[in-house]
Parts: C-alpha cells; structure tokens; sequence
C-alpha cells in the first residue's frame, strides 16, 4: 500500500467513526456536514498531521456548524422536532402528488362543464360519454394546461382564491370517481345472465330483436328509453351510429343481436347484425 | 510569544473571529476546506482546528455567505472547493468594519497600561 493509499484508508476510516459519533443526527445533517470530509482528513494526515479523536472532531465540527447536539437537548424539545419531521415528510409526500392532482382537477372541471352544457343529469358525468361529444377533448386539455399552470405558479391567483377552488372541487371530485368506477362495472357485464347472476342496479332484461325489421327494433329500443329512462342509440357490428329513418332501407331483418335475448343490458349500445331478406344467400349488412 | 509558546488564549480568541477569518481566506481566491485550513496556519493561526474550519464552511454555505462546487482530484476523493458570495463579501466587509473599531479600542486599552507603567 502506497503512502498515499494508506493515508486515504485511514482518512476513510477516521470519517466513518465521525460519522457514527453523529448517529443521532437526521442523515441529511449528517451528509452535509461531513460531505468531503475524507479529503480534507487525508490532506492533513499527508501534511504529517495526526488523527484526532473523532468524537470531539464530531463535537467541533458540529458546534463551529452550530448543530445542537441531540443529547443536549430537553426531551420535549427532541419531541417536537421528531414530530415537526415526520409532519414534514407526510405534507412531502402529498404534494408529491400535486401534479396528479393538476390534472385531475382539469377533468373534473371540463366535467362540471358538461354538466351545465349538456347533460344537465350528474349520472351522465362518465368519460365514457365524452365520444358523443368531441368538444370535450380540447376543452378537457384547456382546462388540464391552464389547471397544472395554476399548480406551477405560471398563472397567478390569489392562495385563498386557490384554497377556495380545491375545496369546492373536493366532492365533485369524490362524486365523478365513483360515479365513473360504477359505469366501468356495467360496461364490464353487457351479458350478464338472469339465471346466474342478480342483474345491477341501472340494467334492464334485454328483448328479443332477431327476426324483426330494424324499425320494429328501433320501436322496442324507444319503448325501453322511455320505461327505464336510459339513453339508448343502435350501432352496427363496427360500433357505428345507425339511424333508421335516414340511412338504412326497411328491407333489413336482424339476424343477430348483442346484448343476447334475456341477458340483462347495461351499455347505452345495442349493436345489430342485419341481412336483407331480398337477397338469396344472407349477407351482413351495415351502413 | 516566549521561548516558542503561543498565546494560551488564541483559541479562545479565534472562536469570536472564526467566520472572519474564513470568509478572508477565501476573499483572496476560492480554497478547499483543508486548503483554508492550511492557509490560515500560513496566515499566523496555527492551533486553528480543522473541525471547527470544515463546521465553519458548512455554516456559511448554509446562510449563503459561500457558495460551492466540487472538482475531482487525482490524488483521492473529489474536494469541495468554497469561494464568497456578494452576501459574504458584504458579511466580511461588515466584520472588518466591527472588528477594527473593536481592536482599536482594545488596543487603545492594552496601550494605556503601557503608558502606566513607564510612569511607575
């Protein structure tokens, strides 16, 4: 070993035992006060000093910082600090999070924004709605931008003003997320069968619709809108919009349809596969 | 200075004078923590303790009266070098100014028991 390296191992050694007498320090205070230590001890032992004792170098080093040695201080005063810590590293743990919630306050915001534009109805407040209404993605991102610029700083507005919005936004936001994870179940159990299963609350028992004319469908589909209140529209097997009066001739009979007869019906889509009854073999018919 | 002993009380004295010293150290170009160290045992403060330099340093890169970087060395683990700020070039200036009026009026007062004796 050079005498280089052997002044090295011993300034490593030398640093590690001050570190120890400073145990009972946070180790962040501990980092950054010895931080570069072993160099600054290697230098002097290669100046021909001598290594002192490492817990009075502690006590100096610590003192000449002015860091209170934490046995010198009364037990309530250690108490306070422990707690004053950990209250410190929850609140960093939540904002942390902050950025999560920028963005999360930009949907709930374009939300309640359709809410008083269009739906008028809180069920409806589901993102599943949102492809009927394309507006709503560049709105949503409006929001979202200027929401996370308010979270920066970058827009200006008074903290209580601030304040004011997070709370006021606190139960929408409960509401919205509860409300979407229920729409996510039902669109989950389209086939959901009577025999095996209790139907959910919001599905009805799906009718029977093969062999009909779509227009006998589209009947039936407005008799369950106006039974059970729900907003209902016909798709093909694409998932494309179907309107009856205008695009499709009465010369169709549906061969196929999805929910299946008798299972219950949750999604807004009823989805039908038609053939024309001109035609000699069937084919699959869609607009 | 008798027969090669210092002062008994210069380390007592050093305490009061410490950041002064440190912050002109490094007022006449940016130093490593022992490079400051050897420079003030240059600079006539011999029994100055490395430990209460290094404590020192992290002080006043604390209060933002240095700032600092690190610069790797051939020799062994990276150094931290420390040069002043313009608020540690405004503390020193503060100091100095404190400290000159304080050791004249010492010195005024060290001067006079001079004067007392050589009238004995």
């Amino acid at each position: 070993m050079t005498e280089s390296n052997e002044s090295q191992s011993h300034a490593e050694a030398f640093a590690a035992e001050v570190r120890d007498a400073m145990r009972a320090l946070p180790a962040d205070v501990v980092r950054d006060l010895t931080d570069g230590l072993e160099s600054g001890i290697a230098a002097s032992l290669a100046d021909g000093g001598t290594l002192p004792n490492a817990t009075e170098y502690a006590r100096d080093l610590m003192r000449a910082a002015q860091v209170e040695f934490p046995a010198e201080r009364k037990p309530m005063v250690a108490w306070v600090d422990r707690a004053s810590a950990a209250a410190k590293s929850i609140l960093g743990w939540f904002r942390s999070l902050a950025p999560a919630w920028w963005v999360l306050r930009g949907w709930v915001i374009t939300q309640l924004i359709g809410v008083m534009l269009v739906f008028g109805e809180m069920h409806r407040v589901v993102m599943n709605h949102w492809n009927d209404n394309w507006w709503f993605y560049p709105v949503f991102l409006l929001v979202t931008v200027l929401s996370v610029e308010l979270g920066r700083g970058r827009v200006r507005l008074p903290r209580i003003a601030v304040g004011a919005l997070n709370l006021a936004l606190v139960i929408p936001t409960i509401f919205m997320l509860g409300a979407n994870t229920r729409q996510q179940d039902f669109s989950s159990l389209q086939y959901q069968s009577p025999q095996t299963s209790t139907p959910l609350s919001g599905c009805v028992p799906m009718p029977k619709m093969e062999g009909m004319a779509l227009d006998q469908a589209q009947a039936i589909i407005d008799s369950l809108r106006s039974d059970y209140g729900k907003s209902v529209g016909l798709a093909d097997m694409d998932g494309k919009p179907l309107n009856v009066e205008n695009q499709l001739p009465r010369n169709f009979i549906i061969t196929y349809q999805s929910p299946q007869p008798d299972a219950y019906w949750c999604d807004s889509k009823v989805t039908l596969y038609l053939t024309s009854i001109n035609s000699t073999s069937p084919t699959t018919s869609m607009p | 200075m008798v027969n090669g002993e210092r002062p008994a009380d210069q380390t007592q004295l050093l305490k009061g004078v410490l950041d002064m010293a440190v912050l002109a150290v490094l007022a006449n170009g940016d130093a490593y923590g022992y490079d400051v160290v050897r420079r003030l045992r240059l600079g006539g403060v011999p029994d100055v303790a490395e430990a209460s330099v290094y404590g020192t340093l992290r002080r006043l890169f604390n209060d933002g009266h240095l700032t600092s970087y690190v610069v790797p060395s051939d020799e062994g683990p990276h150094r931290k070098y420390y040069g002043l700020t313009p608020a540690g070039r405004t503390r020193l200036n503060d100091l100095k100014s404190g400290w000159t009026q304080f050791s004249s009026a010492i010195n005024l007062l060290v001067a006079s028991t001079d004067e007392g004796e050589s009238h004995d």
